[in-house]
């Protein structure tokens, strides 16, 4: 087994760093605030142990956090590598004892008798580990009983400790509470901290295999005395993947700026959140080494899509996707991104450039056209074609035809039993 | 003899400067009009057949990366499918109320070999904000395809065309060229 814990320096949100960290492995544990344990043994044969470290040592400069790492064949002598930065289990001092009999930090109300043993094992000259095992187990377990017992055979690497299923939170949160004395009241250390809060929530979702659809922002009013107004929610739509956090941090500085120019902040704040609200699989995405200038445009573009999804909401921009249907209005749908699927034979009859969102009603009055405020005199009827909907759905029969007016327009009307209705125009 | 001074209103003059600028601009090729479009410059069509005539442009770059701006969307993505438009290439806004906005976002993003929109023309806005429009295409080198109603007399667009569909192609009446 190859366990790897992680020291951090500060106090730390464990459940969201072992987030974090599930994309290496699934075999996770937490002890207390400031470690945190990962068995990489089985994932050796996708990254070395030398790359798996480099990578945590980058993706913790991500989440500006430091740490120190241990790595061993078991978790209490990883954490013990971590605490006191040594490589040799057997130079380990006699106070990593306690470590060996509760590694998980579990079992503190026993500290003090683990404490009274370590104390005892020294005023004996038991300096080391090495010198702890030249007892043998009879010895430990008269003298020490189950605790001593307990940490010898851990230490001769007999009775490991058993891994925890980690849980991933469902809803990814990230929340920064500001100092109560000194409320923000102005955006400026919102932005400076967002930029991180960014970078772990994007890190905790590839942690899922997932990326952030949609995510809100969440500040909290101090005084706000109306409930309903005590959280300033503003929402961000990333529509495309592979969106930086840079970009996705511009798109929300834009987002909360224009939100807070229409609506000023009454009261000043006290805490803000990040909460994703639409979470859709991340997909990896090769870095083209030989076409960077391509990788720069994506992001722009990426951008712009993002920016424009945020303001006007994620279905006023789109790309289509073709489906078979013979109803005009169901030819196509709106898709977030631009689909790999193949593309429909097209079977049908030409079909107008011009839809109106809804058909509108025409009257035939002589040889002339009405709808609306339009008239039009008709000069030709063409192009019958008989549209059914599917079996499955609410039966409905239309007769369709193109009438070419004098003035040149090309319109696409439908026969049905409530009378005569325009779809389109061949524009 | 009396000398009559005749004073040319500021329009009739700037039309006159852009007539006189000669800058040759790169162009895309365009099987209906020989000339091709200029990059970077508002290209407005009118007539009935103006939505076709702009498809099949499309269809013949079939790279382009295009932005299809409308304030309520009216084109059938289908009827381009069905033109040979490559319609992965094609993003579609319904921008509503920030149409302006959006077609200044699309403009200045870079990402666009070119911009089809159907403005509704409001004569008090219009120049300035065509103008804008004519510098962010001009900087960005996208094609601006401007669909309008009828052809208003404005000094801005690069390029104004009347078309008509005829039962073989299109009649095609250039109304206006400036730095073409």
């Amino acid at each position: 087994m190859t366990v790897v814990c992680l020291e951090f320096e500060q106090p730390q949100n464990m459940q969201s760093l072992a987030e974090i960290f599930y994309r290496a492995t699934p075999q996770v544990m937490i002890r207390g605030d400031r470690f945190l344990f990962l068995d990489i043994s089985k994932c050796l044969g996708l990254y070395s142990v030398n790359t798996f470290i480099k990578r945590t040592l980058v993706t913790l400069r991500k989440a500006g956090l430091r740490a120190r790492v241990g790595i061993a064949e078991d978790v209490p002598t990883a954490l013990s590598f971590a605490v006191l930065e040594q490589h040799n289990k057997m130079e380990l001092p006699i106070e990593t004892l306690k470590y060996y009999f509760d590694p998980l930090g579990e079992q503190m109300d026993l500290s003090q008798k683990v404490h009274k043993m370590t104390e005892l094992l020294k005023s004996l000259g038991v300096r080391t580990l090495k010198d702890f095992l030249k007892f043998s187990a009879r010895e430990i377990s008269t003298r020490f009983s189950t605790i001593g017992l307990l940490a010898y055979y851990r230490i001769m690497g007999e009775n490991p400790v058993q891994w925890k299923a980690f849980k991933p939170s469902e809803v990814i949160t990230e929340r920064h509470e500001f100092d109560l004395e000194s409320p923000v009241d102005n955006l400026e250390p919102i932005y400076f901290k967002m930029k991180t809060m960014i970078d772990r929530m994007q890190l905790r979702l590839r942690g899922k295999g997932k990326r952030a659809r949609q995510f809100d922002i969440i500040l909290r009013q101090e005084h706000a005395l109306n409930p309903a107004e005590q959280d300033y929610k503003i929402s961000i739509c990333l529509q495309l993947p592979y969106v930086s956090s840079k970009v996705i941090l511009q798109v929300a500085k834009e987002m909360v700026d224009a939100q807070v120019q229409a609506k000023p902040i009454k009261h000043r704040i006290s805490e803000f959140s990040l909460l994703v609200t639409e979470e859709i699989p991340y997909s990896m995405n090769q870095k083209d080494l030989f076409n960077q200038h391509k990788e720069e445009n994506e992001e722009s573009f990426f951008q712009f899509v993002s920016r424009v999804a945020t303001r006007l909401g994620s279905k006023s921009i789109f790309f289509a996707r073709m489906r078979e249907s013979y109803i005009p209005e169901n030819n196509w749908q709106r898709d977030a991104e631009p689909t790999k699927m193949p593309l429909p034979v097209d079977r049908l009859a030409e079909r107008p450039l011009r839809l109106l969102p809804s058909p509108v009603q025409v009257h035939f009055w002589g040889k002339h056209l009405c709808w609306d405020d339009n008239v039009d005199e008709v000069e030709s009827l063409e192009n019958r074609e008989i549209v059914f909907s599917e079996w499955w759905e609410n039966s409905l029969e239309r007769v369709y035809y193109r009438v070419t007016t004098k003035k040149g327009r090309q319109l696409w009307l439908f026969r049905t039993a409530q009378g005569d209705f325009l779809q389109g125009e061949f524009d | 003899m009396s000398l009559v001074l005749v004073k040319p209103s500021l329009e009739e003059l700037r039309q006159l400067i852009g007539s006189a600028q000669h800058l040759e601009r790169e162009k895309s090729d365009f099987s209906l009009f020989r000339e091709g479009f200029p990059k970077g410059s508002i290209i407005e069509v009118s007539g009935f057949g103006k939505t076709e005539f702009v498809s099949l442009f499309l269809k013949e770059h079939p790279d382009f990366k295009v932005a299809w701006i409308e304030k309520e969307l009216t084109i059938n993505p289908y009827a381009l499918f069905q033109k040979g438009v490559r319609t992965e290439n094609v993003l579609f806004i319904e921008a509503g109320k920030q149409l302006a906005w959006c077609i200044n976002q699309a403009l200045q993003s870079g990402c666009f070999q070119a911009l089809v929109t159907n403005l509704k023309r409001d004569r008090q806005t219009e120049e300035k904000e065509l103008r804008r429009y004519q510098l962010l295409s001009e900087r960005s080198g996208a094609h601006f395809f401007l669909l309008s109603e009828e052809l208003h007399p404005s000094w801005v667009p690069n390029l104004q065309l009347k078309v008509s569909k005829k039962k073989l192609g299109f009649n095609i009446e250039t109304t206006k060229r400036r730095m073409v």
